[in-house]
């Protein structure tokens, strides 16, 4: 009798246990990447910065390793070359930056970066790929317990350079994706290009710097 | 006896884990995907009555909002994707940018200009818009955030999301005959909704939307009503 009570009180205390433990969505490493802030500098303090106006203009490639870290997969495997961009405001009026409209110059050629949506979908494809061979339900349980999707997308959309308001004194950094077949991550002489307006004038002007490759 | 006992203890344990684990299957069966064609909702509403002390007693045109996002509205089961409204994004909101505002009472007339904005706004451009549609100021925005994330909640409500849109303008007023800007800004609104499934329904998307748009445009006149430049119009 009292092991049967033992055994029901097992049973319960399981129940509630294996409820909780469906409940609570785990810590996954793309929810880890999406926490982690890209760390702070300003863009004169960076090597190859340029100013004009007051506005600072930093580029570098990024190394696979700092892919990893912030968007949880090396993104150099998956065929692109991710540029961080930072930009420094230090005049007294807040700017424009046209963050959706960048562009690489490199040997006389002009170089338009991919859009986000086609990166973040390609490594989501890759990962669903990887699963499905396994069957369909056993994906949903996977994707489930070890993939968020909601936080890979989030991620892209907080660490990408995007079309914004910088404030005076503000410093911004956001990335911006190539292919690797158009870009080569190690080259030296390739230059960004990104427009500016300060929000109180209609005419922008564009400022130009040499993207650091990746050593 | 002991051993009927345990293995009883066994299989219910077994049992309990199983159904857990369909419960899972049948919640995260339902990560959304974008509602067919037919379900969509639209972008339209009725704009607030609020009509405000007139600010500027002239002629406004109003240009279609700039689309400059760099993700899509939605990621969703198939990829990123703004296939939920009825209307594009830039033309639903390029629609409601026109009502809210001729309906918000700041300006003498307001004029939708039907053309397609330069990519650069010059002194030049800015002067054939005001001899062709016979307007003096220029209201122009560009879309810079219109996403919506979904967040499944933690602890005991293992079926619940928070599902939460974001959007952001960044809007500038222009005097044409002078040239001047007499007002700019960056206005943003994020909107959440807490829901019990995890199915993702149109209806629900399109009001957090609609009610999203019609904060930020509130947001909007109160800022050219508060911050715009005081004009002495000879």
């Amino acid at each position: 009798m009292n092991l049967k009570k033992a055994a029901l009180l097992i049973l319960v205390s399981i129940c509630i246990t294996a409820n909780a433990y469906a409940g609570a969505p785990p810590i996954t490493k793309e929810m880890d990447a999406a926490s982690l802030e890209l760390p702070f500098y300003e863009a004169e303090d960076l090597p190859g910065a340029v100013s004009k106006e007051d506005i600072s203009l930093a580029a570098s490639v990024s190394s696979g390793d700092d892919l990893e870290r912030y968007f949880a997969y090396d993104l150099t495997k998956y065929g692109y070359v991710a540029v961080l961009v930072t930009i420094t405001n230090n005049s007294d009026k807040p700017i424009l930056i046209h963050g959706t409209d960048t562009s690489v110059e490199y040997r006389g050629n002009i170089i338009r970066p991919l859009s986000v949506d086609k990166v973040s979908s390609k490594v989501i494809a890759n990962v669903k790929k990887l699963f499905n061979n396994t069957g369909y339900g056993l994906y949903e349980v996977w994707n489930m317990f070890f993939v968020r999707l909601d936080a890979v997308g989030e991620n892209f959309n907080k660490k990408s350079l995007r079309h914004m308001v910088l404030p005076a004194g503000d410093t911004v950094r956001g990335y911006v994706f190539f292919g690797k077949s158009e870009l080569n991550r190690s080259n030296p002489g390739m230059n960004l290009r990104v427009n500016f307006r300060r929000i109180d004038k209609i005419e922008s002007f564009g400022l130009i710097a040499e993207i650091e490759p990746d050593k | 006896m002991r051993c009927k006992t345990i293995k009883s203890t066994v299989f219910c344990i077994v049992a309990c884990y199983f159904f857990s684990g369909v419960s899972i299957a049948w919640d995260i069966s339902e990560f959304p995907h974008a509602p067919k064609k037919k379900q969509r909702a639209s972008l339209r509403y009725q704009p607030r009555s609020e009509l405000m002390q007139k600010k500027y007693p002239l002629t406004v045109g109003v240009m279609d909002v700039s689309d400059k996002r760099a993700t899509s509205f939605f990621l969703a089961k198939e990829g990123a994707t703004d296939e939920f409204f009825q209307e594009t994004i830039a033309d639903g909101i390029s629609e409601a940018f026109y009502l809210e505002m001729k309906k918000s009472g700041l300006f003498e007339k307001v004029v939708k200009i039907d053309e397609t904005r330069p990519e650069e706004l010059t002194a030049g451009s800015l002067s054939g818009l005001r001899e062709q549609y016979n307007v003096d100021m220029l209201v122009v925005a560009d879309l810079s955030k219109f996403n919506m994330v979904r967040e499944k909640m933690g602890g005991l409500q293992y079926n619940s999301y928070i599902t939460r849109v974001d959007i952001e303008l960044i809007a500038q007023l222009i005097y044409l005959k002078a040239g001047v800007v007499v007002w700019a800004d960056v206005v943003d609104r994020i909107s959440e909704k807490h829901s019990e499934t995890g199915a993702l329904r149109p209806g629900e998307v399109g009001e957090l939307t609609t009610s999203t748009m019609g904060d930020l445009f509130s947001d909007m006149k109160v800022l050219i009503a508060e911050t715009g430049k005081v004009m002495k119009v000879k």
